[in-house]
C-alpha cells in the first residue's frame, strides 16, 4: 500500500565546488550532474572524503556551489528549507525533547505547521513505523544510537518533504543495527514512496536500498557511472547473498577502485 | 556532583526495537536507590569533614595563641555570638542581605542574558562587544563604590547596582559562551525541517541554553554575596557587610567573624538550592561520566 505523499524531482546540473584559495584550493566536486525523478530512491556511492557530505550539503543548501545549479521541482535552490530534509550522519535530534516532541518539531514550525490533532496523528503514524511508540516520552540520552537515527528518520517523514537527503545515516552503528535500520527504511519506503537521495561509502548498502546508483570518482567527486539496480519490490537480506547481488558490487567497487588511482594505487 | 548510578542510562548496542523503555522516567529499582543515597551521604559527610577540620584547626591555632596577638577568638566564641546575635537583630541582617542579593543579582541577570545571546548568536557583535564585556568584567565592584556613590547617591538603588554590575558581566560571558557553543547540527537539523532564524534562536539555542543560564545564575549569586560588603559600604545601614563594617569599627573581632560565616554560609545555602532546582529543571543533559 502507497500513501499520497510529497514528492519532487530533483536535479544536479553542473554543480562545482572548491575549498580555500590560491595554491591551497582543493576541488571538491567536479561538474557533477544527474538527475534523482520524483519517487526514486538514487544512492551516490564514494570513498570516504571524496565530497559526498559537500554534495548533500549543497542539495539541502547548507552549501552554496560555485558553479551549477540544483533545482527541485525546476526551482532553483537558495538555501536550506523543508523541502529537501537531511537525515545526518551524526546525532542530531534535539537533546532536549521527548522522541514525540521531535518528531513533531517540524509540524509546530511556520513553514509546515500542523493543527495539534494532526500533528498527533502523523507523529503516531512514524512512532508506528518506526517501532518508537513504547519510547515516545523518552529522552533521546536513554536511547541506543538505532533508535537515535530512528528518531531522525521519523522526524524527517513528519515534515512531509518533496525530497530526503541522507548523509551515511547508519554509517555509525553496529553492523547488526545497520542492516535492522536498512530494512527499516526499505519498508517506510515501500509504504510511501518519497524521492530519496542517499549517500553512502558502503556499495553494498547503496545497492540494497536504491533503484540507481550513482558511482563517483575519488576527489575531486565526478559522477562516473549510473548504474541502474534490477530488483524491484520488497527487498531482503538474502539478496546479499544472491550471485547478481555480487556481481553488481564487484563490478561497482571495481569502478571505484579505478576511479582515481592514487600514487600508491589504491582510492583513497 | 557525579551521578554515578544513572549515568548508566548510555548508549546501549541494541538489535532491532526493544519492547519497553529503559528506565525512561520509572523509578529506579530499591538496590540502586539504596546505593544513591549511600552515595550521597558519603558526598556530605566528606563535605562536613572539610568544615571539621578547618574548625580543629582554627580551635587549636586560637588555644596556643599563634597568631593575631590575641584577637583570634575561637571557634566557640564565634558561635556563641551568631547564636546570641540571631535571635538579636543578626536574622533581620541576614534577611536583608539575602533580600538584596537575590533581587538585584536576578535584575543583573535579567538583563544579561538577552545582550549574552546577542554577543552568542551574532559573531559580529561579539568582535565588537567581546573586549568592553571583557574590561568591565575585570574591574573588582568596590573600585565602583565612589562613582556609584556620586552618580546615584546612597540609597538601595545605589547598592543595587553594585551587585547587578557584579552579575551582569559575568552572567553575558557565561551565556554567550553557552550560545555560541551549540554545535552546528542543531541548528542545521532545524533549518532542514523549516525553521527560520528566528525559530532557530527559540526554539534550539534557546533550550538549549537553559543550563547556561543555570550556570550563570549560580556564578552571579555567588559573585553577589562577594560583592555584598562593597554594596553595603554605600552607607548601609543594615544587612551583614554593615555589620561586619561596623563590628570592624569597634574592633568588636568575633563579631566579624560572625558576619563573614553568615555570609558564606548563606551563599552555600543558594548555591546548593540552584543546583538541586537546575538538576530537576535540565533532565536532558546527557551527563556522562565526568
Ligand atoms: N568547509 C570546508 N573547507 C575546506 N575543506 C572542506 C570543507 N568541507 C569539506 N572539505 C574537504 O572536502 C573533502 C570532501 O569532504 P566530504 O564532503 O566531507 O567527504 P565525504 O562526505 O565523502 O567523506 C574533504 O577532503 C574535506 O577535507
Ligand atoms: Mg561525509
Amino acid at each position: 500500500m502507497t500513501t499520497a505523499v510529497n514528492t519532487g524531482g530533483l536535479t544536479l546540473d553542473g554543480v562545482g565546488k572548491r575549498f580555500g584559495r590560491g595554491t591551497a584550493a582543493v576541488t571538491v566536486l567536479d561538474d557533477v550532474a544527474f538527475d534523482v525523478p520524483e519517487g526514486e530512491f538514487v544512492a551516490v556511492v564514494g570513498p570516504s572524503g571524496s565530497g559526498k557530505t559537500t554534495l548533500l550539503n549543497t542539495v539541502a543548501g547548507f552549501v552554496d556551489p560555485d558553479v551549477g545549479q540544483i533545482l527541485v521541482n525546476g526551482t532553483p535552490v537558495t538555501g536550506p528549507g523543508p523541502s529537501r530534509c537531511v537525515v545526518f550522519q551524526e546525532y542530531a535530534i534535539f537533546p532536549w525533547l521527548t522522541v514525540r516532541r521531535n518528531i513533531e518539531f517540524g509540524m509546530r514550525l511556520r513553514a509546515r505547521r500542523r493543527p495539534a490533532a494532526e500533528r498527533r496523528r502523523i507523529a503516531d503514524r512514524y512512532l508506528d513505523l518506526m517501532g518508537l511508540t513504547a519510547f515516545a516520552d523518552a529522552l533521546p540520552k536513554t536511547l541506543s544510537g538505532g533508535m537515535r537515527q530512528r528518531v531522525a528518520l521519523a522526524r524527517a517523514y513528519a515534515v512531509d518533504p518533496e525530497i530526503l537527503l541522507m548523509d551515511e545515516p547508519f554509517a555509525a552503528l553496529d553492523a547488526q543495527t545497520r542492516e535492522t535500520m536498512q530494512e527499516a527504511l526499505l519498508e517506510i519506503n515501500q509504504k510511501e514512496r518519497r524521492t530519496v537521495l542517499f549517500v553512502t561509502h558502503q556499495v553494498e548498502e547503496a545497492i540494497f536500498l536504491a533503484d540507481r546508483v550513482v558511482v563517483m570518482s575519488a576527489r575531486p567527486a565526478r559522477v562516473q557511472e549510473i548504474v541502474p539496480v534490477p530488483w524491484r519490490g520488497p527487498r531482503h537480506h538474502e539478496l546479499k547473498t544472491t550471485p547478481e547481488f555480487i556481481e553488481l558490487r564487484r563490478r561497482i567497487e571495481a569502478m571505484l577502485r579505478g576511479g582515481h588511482p592514487t600514487p600508491e594505487g589504491q582510492t583513497a | 556532583m557525579p551521578d554515578v548510578v544513572f549515568a548508566s542510562g548510555r548508549q546501549r548496542p541494541d538489535t532491532g526495537p526493544p519492547a519497553a523503555p529503559a528506565g525512561a522516567g520509572a523509578a529506579p529499582p530499591p538496590r540502586r536507590a539504596a546505593r544513591r543515597v549511600l552515595h550521597r551521604l558519603r558526598g556530605a559527610l566528606l563535605g562536613l569533614s572539610g568544615f571539621c577540620g578547618l574548625i580543629l584547626v582554627w580551635q587549636l591555632t586560637a588555644m596556643a595563641e599563634i597568631v593575631g596577638n590575641g584577637l583570634l577568638p575561637t571557634p566557640f566564641e564565634v558561635f556563641e555570638v551568631i547564636w546570641t546575635g540571631l535571635g538579636n537583630g543578626l536574622a533581620t541582617d541576614v534577611l536583608i542581605s539575602s533580600r538584596r542579593v537575590v533581587l538585584w543579582v536576578s535584575v543583573g541577570i535579567a538583563a544579561a542574558v538577552p545582550v549574552g545571546f546577542l554577543l552568542g548568536w551574532f559573531p559580529t557583535v561579539r568582535a565588537a562587544l567581546n573586549p568592553l564585556v571583557n574590561f568591565f568584567r575585570a574591574l573588582p565592584p568596590i573600585a565602583l563604590v565612589p562613582l556609584v556613590i556620586v552618580y546615584f547617591g546612597i540609597g538601595e538603588l545605589a547598592r543595587g547596582i553594585i551587585l547587578m554590575y557584579a552579575a551582569f558581566f559575568a552572567t553575558v560571558v557565561i551565556v554567550f559562551e553557552g550560545v555560541a557553543g551549540i554545535e552546528d547540527k542543531y541548528v542545521r537539523a532545524a533549518q532542514t525541517l523549516g525553521a527560520t532564524r528566528l525559530e532557530v534562536l527559540a526554539r534550539v539555542v534557546l533550550p538549549f541554553s537553559v543550563p547556561h543560564i543555570l550556570t550563570a545564575a549560580r556564578v552571579s549569586l555567588g559573585i553577589g554575596w562577594a560583592s555584598l560588603v562593597a554594596a553595603e559600604l554605600v552607607a548601609a545601614q543594615d544587612g551583614l557587610g554593615a555589620v561586619i563594617q561596623n563590628a570592624g569599627n569597634f574592633l568588636d573581632i568575633p563579631r566579624v567573624y560572625a558576619g563573614i560565616i553568615l555570609i558564606g554560609f548563606c551563599a552555600l545555602v543558594m548555591d546548593a538550592v540552584l543546583r538541586l532546582l537546575s538538576a530537576r529543571l535540565v533532565t536532558w543533559q546527557d551527563r556522562g561520566n565526568r
